[in-house]
């Protein structure tokens, strides 16, 4: 129940925020929340980067507080009507619905980017209250790999209080119900025969990316991955532009400048961020300049003004950027990097690009990759193209394209608004043209990003092109509902349309997704292992504070054990261990390039890595055939499952000594794949000469852990 | 004619449907305490012995079974008493993906529209009410869908006795579609009414 409160409190402070913009501002109530929510994200990363996460967050908590006050001492009777939109209703009660379901359900982290990303992020940025790449993790991770708006947003609903991984998945969910509000923004309470549809497509957006019936749970609004939530504000982006338009047409206002806003926010949601945002920004350019075409061409000063928003955007967008950069260049990672494994920057990646392409000669840089890009290109040409390649409920790439083309189709044949049918026409070419760049964009990083063995595997293609269609069919749904809100010919067929298309939507989720396999109604057997797994963990956690470090032991880990373990022992620090390595044949072979190591070796990493604790996840086999001689129970208590921590005792006079050149050379020979500078920097750096003689590893039982 | 009181149409669709569901489900609770009254509907337990199990199940006892193939199956041929609903308490060796129930007629074949998903309790029993009106002669039980998967079966019971309340508890999914399909209903009604009723009576004469 506090959980639940104080989550609902920081969702407070943002309908209060949408209150007070929307009496004072004079904005749509509906298209409130997204601005709102995009500029708590964008704010508390940018303050998170001077280091002032914290004076952020209290300071949003404080703005609410005063709006509160001000609107309570200058309310007028039914000074709140303009709040009751279809849109901003919604908001508010699918937020609090969300909260409150997700703090009954209790959902947790289970997926593997989740337990190696997204959701250690958010811990971690809990845990210090600082960003999470300058959280003290300790063990291996290119901390620019991913952007800091979506921890930073689960940080916001998880600031009073203990974290919890529900109130992340809340955090998302406002994310999303903003992008709901946003799409039907100038809807009145007379529409609600459009808003009870629009509602409902919303909602099966993301969806729509399910290709295939699902046996297993489906975790679409369970998940903390960075992908949906980007395509979804991107469409929400789309969609609160035209809605502007609409209420700018009707003699609303509603200021095109917090689309800044959005762009900076898709540009913090995820490392493909900055493409999406720009290709946003350029989409709602292409609007502004051809809308007033025949009428405002000859205008020059317009176009320029047009173009200056345009350079406007894409300065909010690199802006954030590059801060983001400049910050993680102070804390010691590359700049600029795309992430993946390769080291190549944007600008290079895409100059190497467009060469290829276009059929130049690649410069130094390129050339090694130009078997690759032709493998690459056929495939991705294949992959849109072959009908079964299914990618969304409505089949193929190729088939979500004639679908998305279809209602834009119908929208602008059928309404009445000139301005919004010539929208209709823009949309579909600008979002057109806008996917055929991302899906390059994508494919480079393919080519020149990904380094694999294989030069023509396309990995994840679906979790990277699921981010645009749903922006794509996002942003088309909200123009065919504004359409529909416009009036359509003959007996405003457009608003049964908005019912066809919400009905087939349901039909195609229906086929294809039970609601007890996903968010509706999931099963709570689905976190079993997940729960039984940091149940193991918490026994003991009382005992580990943010200054113990723990080498963790898994004789069957594929790697998930390793970083599942390293998120539930938070704040406590998992050290790289062995990165989910396995025993086997009494040698430590990790899933990384290791050594294997005996007793004594491993006694002497122990001591090396500063080790308090030893977690034995699972041990299989001859692990303490191997290894038992350091325990001081010879692995007895764990064996009869009384423990699974064990205390590193070291005794005094042990002193390591540097690896001589012929250990370091052995080393090497064992490293198959030429990563020696890793190899070196990160295993047996010293040595102790008989070390199991000097470190013991002792039990701690978990009546003793509960003490 | 055009809708007044858009706000009073729509409540009328949510109560209605209300209504619809409550009769429902005491129709449900009414039928099933006449049927255990008269015999019709009896408890009955079974085990893997007790189970016609197909070839995808190898039985290792009353309570112990591996699936080989994909397709196992457990199947009640001779129904004795009227299925109302089938429950069992289960331990998977690994997650069982599907777990799935059929039903048929005597003389029929299995098929997809005649088929339940489990509803998965969080004491790992899995529930499965059948449909109170259909004539079922025989039942399948598809455990799962993975092969080579071990299972302890803790108890298999058809028509566990029910409490009155049970009869009447909503799930999720029910609350969901109960806030979706009547709103959406009255939209597309309305819109008929809108588009297609009549401003003034027609008159005839």
């Amino acid at each position: 129940m506090p959980a639940f409160l104080q989550t609902a409190a920081s969702f407070a402070a943002i309908c209060v925020l949408c209150a007070f913009l929307a009496r004072h501002t004079r904005l749509p109530a509906a298209m409130t929340p997204l601005p709102v929510v995009c500029f708590v994200m964008v704010f508390t990363v940018c303050m998170g980067y001077l280091g002032l996460l914290v004076p952020s967050v209290i300071f949003i908590f404080a703005l609410a507080i005063a709006a509160l006050f001000y609107m309570l001492f200058t309310a007028k009777k039914g000074g709140f009507k303009q709040l009751l939109t279809p849109g901003f209703v919604l908001f508010c009660a699918a937020g609090l619905a969300f909260i409150a379901y997700f703090a009954i359900r209790q959902p947790v982290a289970q997926e593997w980017d989740e337990f190696s990303l997204w959701a250690t992020a958010a811990k971690l940025t809990k845990g210090s209250n600082v960003l999470y790449h300058e959280a003290n993790i300790g063990w291996f991770w290119a901390p620019g790999s991913q952007k800091a708006g979506l921890p930073t947003l689960a940080y916001f609903f998880n600031f009073l209080g203990e974290y919890a991984a529900w109130r992340m998945y809340a955090a998302y969910a406002v994310l999303y119900a903003a992008v709901w509000s946003a799409a039907m923004g100038v809807l009145k309470r007379k529409n609600w025969q459009i808003a009870v549809p629009a509602a409902v497509m919303m909602f099966l957006l993301p969806y729509f990316t399910v290709y295939m019936r699902d046996i297993y749970c489906n975790f679409i609004y369970l998940n903390a991955y960075g992908d949906y939530p980007m395509g979804v504000l991107m469409s929400g982006a789309l969609a609160w532009y035209y809605n502007a338009k609409k209420a700018k047409i009707d003699g609303e206002k509603a200021p095109l400048g917090y689309i800044c806003l959005f762009i900076a926010a898709i540009t913090l949601c995820k490392d493909t961020g900055l493409p999406l945002a720009m290709i946003t920004a350029a989409i709602i350019t292409f609007d502004m300049l051809f809308s007033g075409f025949g009428e405002k061409l000859a205008d020059i000063k317009s176009i320029f003004k047009k173009l200056g928003f345009f350079v406007l955007m894409a300065a909010s967008s690199g802006g954030v950027f590059v801060a983001s950069s400049k910050y993680l260049a102070s804390l010691g990672s590359a700049q600029g990097s795309v992430g993946g494994s390769s080291d190549m920057g944007y600008a290079t990646m895409l100059i190497e690009g467009t060469k290829a392409l276009l059929g130049l000669s690649p410069s130094a840089e390129g050339a090694p990759f130009a078997e690759k890009f032709a493998v690459i290109k056929t495939e991705m040409l294949r992959l849109f193209f072959a009908p079964d390649v299914r990618v969304t409920m409505a089949g193929s790439g190729f088939m979500a394209f004639l679908l998305i083309m279809l209602i834009l189709a119908v929208g602008a044949v059928l309404t009445n608004d000139k301005k919004l049918r010539r929208a209709s026409w823009l949309y579909a070419i600008a979002s057109t043209l806008g996917f055929a760049l991302y899906y390059t964009f994508i494919g480079f990083t393919y080519v020149y990003v990904f380094k694999d063995e294989s030069t023509a595997s396309i990995h994840d293609y679906n979790r990277y092109m699921n981010t645009y269609y749903l922006a794509w069919l996002g942003g088309a749904i909200a123009i065919f509902v504004l359409c529909a809100y416009a009036g359509s010919r003959f007996k405003s067929l457009l608003t049964l349309g908005t019912a066809v298309l919400a009905c087939g939507m349901l039909l195609r989720f229906n086929q294809l997704m039970l609601p007890q396999l996903c968010v509706i109604d999931y099963p709570d057997v689905v976190y079993n292992d997940v729960k039984t797994h940091a149940a193991a963990v918490s026994k003991y956690s009382v005992l580990l504070t943010e200054n113990d470090r723990v080498y963790y032991v898994n004789t069957f880990d594929n790697g998930l054990g390793w970083f599942e373990t390293s998120y539930d022992m938070l704040p406590a620090i998992l050290t790289y261990s062995h990165g989910g390595g396995e025993f086997a044949d009494g040698k430590l072979l990790g899933t990384t390039p290791r050594m294997s190591l005996s007793a004594d070796e491993w006694a002497a990493e122990l001591f090396n890595e500063k080790c308090s604790y030893v977690y034995i996840d699972k041990a299989g086999g001859d692990f303490f055939a191997s290894y038992g001689k350091l325990f001081a129970d010879e692995g007895i208590n764990y064996n009869a499952g009384e423990t699974r921590l064990y205390k590193v005792n070291i005794k005094t006079g042990c002193k390591a000594v540097p690896l001589t050149v012929d250990d370091v050379l052995t080393a090497e020979e064992l490293d198959k794949d030429g990563k020696v500078a890793d190899f070196a920097d990160r295993t047996v750096r010293m040595k102790i000469e008989n070390s199991a003689d000097w470190v013991t590893l002792t039990p701690v039982t978990e009546t003793e852990a509960a003490q | 004619m055009k809708i007044e009181k858009p706000r009073r149409f729509v409540a009328a669709f949510y109560i209605v449907t209300l209504a619809f569901a409550l009769i429902f489900c005491t129709f449900n609770m009414v039928y099933d305490t006449i049927g255990r009254a008269t015999g019709s509907v009896e408890t009955v337990q079974y085990d893997f012995t007790t189970l016609t199990a197909n070839d995808g199940v190898v039985v290792n006892g009353a309570n112990d079974a591996t699936t080989q193939g994909e397709d196992p199956q457990l199947l009640i041929e001779n129904l004795a008493t009227r299925p109302v609903e089938v429950r069992f308490d289960i331990t998977f060796s690994e997650n069982p993906g599907e777990v799935t129930l059929y039903y048929k007629k005597a003389g029929e074949e299995y098929s997809n529209t005649k088929k339940i998903y489990g509803k998965a309790q969080s004491d790992g029993t899995y529930i499965f009410t059948l449909p109170s009106l259909a004539k079922i002669d025989a039942i399948r039980v598809d455990p799962t869908n993975i092969s080579n998967v071990t299972m302890h079966l803790n108890s298999f019971t058809l028509n566990a006795k029910r409490s009155a309340a049970s009869y009447f508890a909503f799930s999720y999914s029910d609350i969901f579609a109960f806030l979706v399909y009547p709103a959406l209903a009255s939209a597309i009604a309305a819109w008929f009414i809108n588009a297609f009723g009549q401003t003034k009576p027609r008159h005839f004469c």
